[in-house]
């Protein structure tokens, strides 16, 4: 559970802190100088324009990284939904054929996408992209390869374990893509 | 000079499966009314057949087996290369499966 400190027990604590400055004559151990050292000065400059430049720059790496690891999240999950979408009605063998086309067209226009986006973040090794791209091309022979009746796809018990395979495979592949993101 | 098959305005925005019993737009129908008759039309000239795959709701494995590899079968991979182009912006891997489909080898 998070605590929350009130801001009123504050008060106290700082007039307990000044009375005990007080009695303990704390306040002495500070000298002030009425004189400027530019040696100092210029260090004190330099050192705190260089901490903000850094403190800056690293922020702002930090969050065009992850721009770019959400904008390849965000096309991971759309791929995700798809193969979920087909695996479904794969398992109850009702694909119906022009939605299957439709969904194929979008997971080939993704792993596309994902390629053109990879190829200005780096932040995906794109020997796994072509793997995707290699298990896309078995499975989609696999499922709209055969007969089709009354926008029906119908497919043997042998294509339907087949496919169910090459599914997993892919998704598998996603889940490795999406660790290797998050990792760089 | 290119003759344009555009193939969403000149046969459908929704690709069928392969055989023209399995529903409309098969692969077989897009075979015999269209692709084969425009390919004799350019096979002996210095005309290119374009071919442009976009603006469909895709392309089952079938039609493109059907349409493309038939092709290849009847008149021979290398001669269907040199004669037919393809555009396909919105899924540019699509030209390289046709090719799959095209290779002799496979059928």
């Amino acid at each position: 559970m998070k605590k929350e400190i009130k801001i009123y027990w504050l008060i106290p604590i700082i007039i307990i802190s000044g009375i005990f400055g007080f009695l303990t004559n704390s306040f002495e151990f500070f000298n002030f100088k009425s004189e400027i050292d530019l040696v100092n000065l210029f260090t004190l400059v330099v050192t705190s324009s260089l901490g903000f430049y850094i403190a800056s720059t690293l922020q702002n790496n930090i969050e065009v990284k992850k721009f770019e690891k959400e904008l390849v999240y965000s096309t991971i999950k759309s791929l995700n939904n798809k193969t979920k979408n087909i695996e479904k009605y794969l398992s109850a063998n009702s694909l119906k054929f022009n939605e299957t086309i439709k969904t194929f067209k979008d997971i080939s226009g993704l792993i596309s996408e994902l390629k053109e986006v990879n190829e200005f973040c780096l932040v995906v090794d794109n020997h796994s992209i072509k793997v995707l791209r290699s298990i896309y091309i078995e499975i989609k022979p696999l499922i709209t390869g055969g007969r089709v009746d009354n926008n029906n796809l119908t497919l043997s018990s042998e294509h339907i374990k087949l496919s169910k395979s090459k599914l997993k495979k892919f998704k598998n592949r996603l889940i490795k893509i999406m660790i290797e993101v998050n990792r760089k | 000079m290119n003759i344009e098959i555009n193939i969403a305005q000149d046969f459908s925005e929704t690709p069928g499966a392969r055989y023209k019993t399995d529903g409309d737009f098969s692969g077989q129908e897009f075979f015999e009314i269209i692709l084969e008759p425009k390919f004799i039309e350019v096979q002996n000239t210095e005309n290119t057949l374009l071919i442009n795959l976009d603006n469909t709701d895709g392309y089952a494995t079938s039609f493109l087996d059907e349409a493309f590899g038939g092709l290849a079968r009847k008149y021979g991979r290398e001669n269907i290369l040199k004669k037919i182009d393809f555009i396909s912006n919105e899924e540019p891997y699509l030209i390289k499966e046709i090719k799959t489909y095209m290779d002799e080898k496979r059928n």
